[in-house]
């Protein structure tokens, strides 16, 4: 049936794959892991949490070796994967290391968690899942394929769904089902982009030189909105306006330790691939009529509404999970700074901004979930805690200070680094735009004190109401945890070359 | 004759999904479905997609669709009983909302009316090639999806045993 | 030695802070002890700053002199490499110049006066001690440091200490009034913060990218022709963008030379009306006077003095409105000379706004802790027309003004605290005749508002001749905003001097009875504070040219980047 030809390609194809399999050893281990974490619960039902979670954590620790192996052995030519699905970038790969440490820390907090303790959901599901959304994230750190940037995406959000309603209450389930509602919205809109694309330019590949020149040659405006649209799912996971609509609710009836997950590792995935989709459109030149319009334009009109939106809307929350959610949202635009910036400068901010963001989340849901053992989540019930647990209150108070972005922490310096590169692509470009951006996101800092301020301010400010409260018990765990989050916090921001050296060479 | 079908399932496809909206009950709606299943796969005939067609039917038609149908019929009240009662939540802001979605609407038709597809050089050199394959797609096919789609096609593997774990997980905690 | 001093004023208190947190709760008098002779060490070294500052004909006096500051400590902190955009260097870089040795001699002194202040506080004192202290830090470095970074830090870290001060141990309405004084203050600073991120992209250290760029060997000393080759082929444009090494340094950002070509803050861009230099500029001015306060931006000020404690206020009022002052003469002033010449009339009807509105509104408070806010805000509206003026008199004068304004707004919040103390009402119809009952504490509230009202030999008096001097001999303001200004001086007179009648003249009485017996003359203590003080604004109502010694010859600098 296939000429002679045809399958001597065949199998050069095959033998491809083949030594393509080599570069995703840590995805396989994953995706084995989380089949095996499967199977020993159909064999041994009932394991005690404790037991999976040293099961999962070593999983995840034989992927952390096999990442780190990769980051060695690493030879810029061993860059196309499986016949153009996946590039592997030092940049990826350390990001990988990311994401493992964002499930470790979610291992860890919904083991802490009182509440999820109490609802005794299936844990071995619940880390299963997390495995799965974890081999969804290394694909998609990887992705340069429009259907495999897809596909692992909704690896990720199939998997978030669940994971969302892990209260199983009403509130869970409402979330969750509005989750998956806007969740099949964006997809649903993002694949549709996609197919516009792949119109255009006849490959899915984005790297792909067919893919730029397609692109060039189609019409501005169509071009601009397939983009726009295709980036639907991706502003879905980072919770970027217009598609943030999901983050509150979900972030107040799931569990915290989802909830840090989710702020964190599929943000950060998230961004990651629009980094490269946005570096890709941000080749061209879009022509509506006569007036010339760039892709960041979009992208910065975009971050400037999500960071009023989020800051302002974060002003009336009363509850310490929505505020936080509404922070995601504002950090979500910050994050879409350095993309519009889309210099050398803004790729190595962007990291630093990530790198730092996911300790300042964990750092902050550590200690929110911590407080819920004598308060709801609401940020009144605070009162006096900070004067009765000083280190606990510290914590709070460094968390919102790098959240907020002021000195002395690394929240500072990498708000300092991404308005920098905004700054200087301000300056070779001209456009009022940037400008525009860079001063509403500077003074929006002023609104995102003052919601960041009131949980010290409860901590401190207010008496201790009597008769205290239960007993808030603070294990050496908790402590070690949180040191070891928030310390580097502070640390990076007196010695910045130290990471940013390293993060310099994730080319 | 071709575009005549064309527009015939085309038109098919939009009449039976608007009514699927529209209509208030749930077996109407899947009988509706059904139809729009059916033009989307002699969509997928008319370009030569023959494999794909035929996986439309026996998937989303044989498959999908009729467990759809047991499970309403299952369920629900028996057909001429009276459809459930009124959403609980008003529809607000109607008009808006239709405003958006004609401009939406307006919008992606331009879109594509200006992508002009049709004149694309890949698509063009596609048609051309189109002549030289034998009838069938499936080689094609079958040789693409373990290689160039190998890892696509095992990720929606494990995509498919999340959305198992989950639609269990969450039927059998329903409290 | 000497090299370290202006380091152990920054780090000394860093760590008695971190003994203080390290001791047990129940060491109240520890703590006490600790800060006292912490801050008294601080006075001392600013001190012993004060006598060894060299003043010489000749020799450059600091400004954009990177060799003419004295005290010197310069040491690389960061450095990163931006890729294609060059690298970023932050030095740690302290130095005294005659802008900012007063201020810093006023620093120890008033974080002295605030400490034995402090000896009455009763609730939560190792947290009270111990944010003091990072407060004295913080203040002290602000004044010290030259590289833009160092000084935001500390400008940004003192916000937080000041915060919890007033929000944990000040008076009924804390809450509003910290929340009030930071979200203020922060806004100030992050327009600090936008002109920052502008500057220091647009800047580049001469010396550090003479070795980048290779024209200098590792070894070799960098020497003018060196400078002037990097500064020449940066203004090419064949200096290689990675080459470029943007710097912090305040001293950089005022040499004209080392602006990048292209940069939209380049001096010599243009001359449009509104160009991105004028907006710059006004987001510095705005940043710091909002801190100084100006009369639009000043809401804070009251609120946040009424409502702190004792120490807290003489602290606020003593030496962080100077930060505003300050950072207006080395930041915006310095590094926007043409800015500041072609907006020198707006500065000024600013200053004369604050003169104004502040002496009206003192005349109408019937708190007296609001009088004294007030107060404040007219006198460093002079501040604020001296530097405006541009003239030597105008800058001496104001720089002379913050620093006895320093000295008797301290003196007037402790006076304010020594009756809130005894009565714990602050109304000024509560009292009358109070000479009767107390005549030592009357015969220094008498220095004090006198001082205050400019009477000569005090040394509130030098400081506003000073600088209406400067703003009538000045080229750059009109006439007629000098004549209003005058006018302050006639409404501080109208408010001290009624605000004396009617509260310590006349036949004694107090609202509540009960009260006569609990207003006892001064203790020992505050004989110390109120003395001390009442000495220093005599001193130097005397002999001002113990300030004007060593200022005059970093103004004649300072003066000089206004006729390049």
């Amino acid at each position: 049936m296939f000429s002679k030809n045809l399958v001597s390609e065949l199998s050069n194809q095959l033998n491809q794959i083949l030594d393509s399999l080599v570069w995703v050893y840590p995805e396989l281990v994953l995706a084995g892991w989380f089949l095996g974490i499967l199977l020993l619960d159909l064999v041994w039902r009932n394991l005690p949490y404790r037991i999976l979670a040293g099961i999962t954590g070593l999983g995840l620790g034989l992927t952390a070796v096999l990442v780190y192996r990769q980051f060695v052995d690493f030879q810029p030519l061993s860059g196309n994967l499986f016949l153009g699905m996946l590039q592997l970038s030092p940049a990826a790969i350390y990001f990988k290391f990311i994401f493992l440490l964002c499930i470790a820390c979610t291992v860890l907090l919904a083991g802490r968690s009182r509440l999820f303790r109490r609802t005794k959901p299936p844990y071995a599901e619940f880390l299963a899942l997390l495995l799965a959304m974890g081999l969804g994230l290394h694909l998609l750190a990887m992705s340069v394929n429009l259907l495999m940037i897809y596909l692992s995406l909704e690896v990720v959000s199939l998997s978030s769904y669940i994971l969302a309603a892990f209260h199983f209450n009403q509130k869970a389930s409402e979330g969750s089902i509005k989750y998956l509602l806007f969740g099949a919205f964006s997809s649903g809109v993002m694949l549709y982009g996609m197919s516009l694309l792949y119109g255009f330019c006849g490959t899915l590949q984005i790297t792909d030189n067919q893919f730029v020149t397609g692109l060039a040659q189609a019409d501005g405006m169509a071009v601009l909105v397939a983009g726009f649209l295709a980036m639907a799912g991706l502003l879905f996971k980072i919770s970027a306006l217009p598609f943030h609509l999901w983050t509150p609710d979900v972030y107040q009836a799931s569990p915290t330790a989802v909830v840090a997950f989710f702020a964190t590792a599929p943000k950060i995935a998230g961004v990651l691939v629009l980094w490269q989709f946005s570096q890709v459109l941000g080749k061209i030149d879009f022509w509506l009529g006569n007036v010339k319009v760039e892709w960041t334009d979009l992208l910065a009109v975009l971050a400037i509404l999500t960071i009023i939106f989020g800051n302002f809307s974060a002003l009336w929350q009363t509850q310490a999970k929505r505020m936080l959610a509404y922070s995601a949202i504002a950090h979500a635009g910050f994050l879409l700074i350095p993309l519009v910036a889309a210099n050398e400068l803004g790729r190595q901010s962007l990291f630093f901004y990530l790198t730092v963001y996911v300790l300042m989340n964990f750092g902050a849901f550590w200690l929110v979930e911590l407080m819920s053992q004598v308060a709801d989540y609401q940020i009144k019930s605070y009162e006096g805690w900070g004067n009765a647990y000083p280190i606990l209150g510290l914590g709070f108070l460094v968390v919102m200070i790098a959240l907020t972005g002021l000195p002395p922490t690394a929240g500072f310096t990498a708000k300092l680094l991404i308005f920098s590169a905004l700054w200087e692509a301000y300056q070779s470009s001209q456009n009022q735009l940037l400008l525009v951006l860079w001063v509403v996101g500077l003074l929006n800092t002023v609104v995102a004190l003052y919601y960041y301020l009131k949980i010290p301010f409860y901590l401190f400010l207010r008496p201790l109401p009597t008769p205290p409260n239960p007993i808030l018990t603070v294990r050496k765990l908790d402590y070690a945890w949180l040191i070891l989050l928030i310390f580097p916090l502070i640390f990076w921001f007196f010695k910045t070359d130290w990471l940013m050296a390293m993060l310099k060479m994730l080319v | 004759m071709v575009l005549l079908l064309f527009y015939f399932f085309c038109f098919l496809i939009v009449v039976s999904a608007f009514l699927m909206l529209l209509t208030r009950h749930i077996l109407y709606a899947a009988f509706l479905l059904l139809l729009t299943f059916l033009g989307i796969a002699a969509l997928y005939a008319l370009v030569g997609a023959d494999f794909l067609a035929v996986s439309q039917v026996v998937i989303y038609v044989g498959g999908v669709l009729v467990l759809l149908l047991f499970g309403i019929m299952l369920t629900h009240q028996p057909v001429g009983g009276q459809p459930s009662a009124a959403p609980q939540t008003e529809s607000r802001n109607l008009w808006w909302g239709a405003l958006t979605g004609i401009g939406f609407f307006a919008l992606l038709a331009q879109v594509i009316y200006k992508a002009d597809f049709t004149s694309k050089a890949w698509i063009v050199s596609a048609e051309s090639q189109k002549r030289l394959l034998n009838n069938s797609s499936i080689p094609h096919l079958g040789a693409n999806l373990m290689t160039h789609y190998l890892l696509p096609f095992e990720i929606i593997a494990i995509l498919l045993l999340v959305a198992l774990v989950g639609a269990t997980l969450l039927a059998s905690r329903k409290s | 030695m000497q090299n370290y001093l202006l380091s152990i004023l920054i780090f000394l208190p860093l760590g008695a802070m971190v003994g203080i947190l390290c001791l047990p709760n129940s060491q109240k008098k520890t703590f006490k002890i600790i800060t006292l002779l912490v801050t008294g060490l601080q006075l001392l070294v600013s001190l012993v700053i004060y006598a060894t500052y060299a003043v010489s004909k000749g020799s450059p006096a600091g400004v954009y002199h990177t060799s003419g500051f004295q005290f010197a400590e310069r040491v690389e902190w960061i450095r990163l490499d931006l890729g294609n955009l060059g690298q970023l260097s932050i030095d740690y870089w302290l130095g005294v110049d005659g802008l900012n040795v007063m201020l810093v001699v006023l620093t120890g002194l008033v974080m002295f006066v605030g400490a034995i202040a402090s000896w009455q506080i009763q609730t939560k004192v190792k947290g009270y001690f111990a944010l003091y202290l990072l407060l004295s830090s913080s203040l002290m470095g602000c004044f010290v440091a030259l590289d833009f970074f160092l000084f935001y830090l500390f400008f940004e870290f003192m916000l937080l200490p000041m915060y919890f001060l007033i929000g944990i141990w000040g008076g009924e309405r804390r809450e509003y009034a910290s929340i009030k004084f930071f979200i203020y203050t922060l806004f100030g600073s992050l327009l600090i913060l936008i002109a920052m991120i502008a500057l220091y992209l647009s800047v580049i250290d001469p010396h550090k990218t003479a070795r980048q760029a290779g024209l200098a060997e590792k070894s070799q000393v960098i020497d003018n022709q060196i400078l002037t080759k990097t500064q020449d082929k940066l203004a090419e444009g064949t200096l290689p963008a990675n080459n470029r090494v943007h710097t912090f340094g305040l001293p950089m950002m005022m040499d004209k030379a080392n602006y990048l070509p292209n940069a939209s803050l380049q001096p010599n861009s243009g001359s449009e009306t509104w160009t991105m230099r004028a907006l710059i500029f006004w987001a510095l001015l705005l940043g710091f006077a909002i801190k100084l306060p100006i009369v639009p931006f000043h809401t804070w000020l009251p609120d946040a003095h009424v409502e702190a404690p004792t120490p807290v206020s003489v602290v606020l009022a003593g030496v962080l409105l100077k930060i505003g002052g300050y950072g207006i003469l080395r930041i915006a002033y310095s590094i926007f000379p043409d800015m500041a010449i072609e907006y020198a009339s707006w500065v000024a009807s600013l200053g004369v706004l604050a003169i104004i509105y502040g002496a009206l509104n003192a005349l109408a408070m019937a708190d007296l802790k609001k009088m004294v806010a007030y107060s404040s805000v007219s006198h460093m509206g002079f501040v604020l027309l001296g530097v405006a003026s541009l003239t030597a008199e105008g800058v001496n004068g104001a720089i002379f003004q913050m620093f006895s304004h320093g000295i008797l707004s301290a003196m007037l919040f402790i006076i304010v605290g020594v009756l809130y103390d005894r009565t714990h009402d602050r109304q000024i119809e509560h009292y009358r005749g109070l000479s009767q009952a107390m005549p030592y504490f009357t015969g220094l509230v008498m220095i004090a508002f006198f001082a205050s009202l400019g009477l000569p030999g005090f040394s509130g008096f030098i400081g506003e001749v000073f600088t209406l001097l400067g703003s009538f001999k000045s080229t750059k303001i009109a006439i007629g905003i000098s004549v209003v200004a005058v006018g302050g001086i006639v409404l501080g007179a109208a408010y001290f001097l009624w605000t004396l009648q009617r509260m310590f003249l006349g036949k004694f009485w107090v609202k509540d009875a009960q009260w006569k017996t609990q207003l006892h003359d001064l203790y020992p203590a505050e004989w110390l504070m109120l003395g001390g003080l009442a000495a220093a604004t005599l001193v130097f109502g005397l002999f001002p040219s113990l300030v004007f010694n060593l200022t005059s010859q970093s103004v004649e600098v300072f003066l000089g980047l206004f006729v390049k």
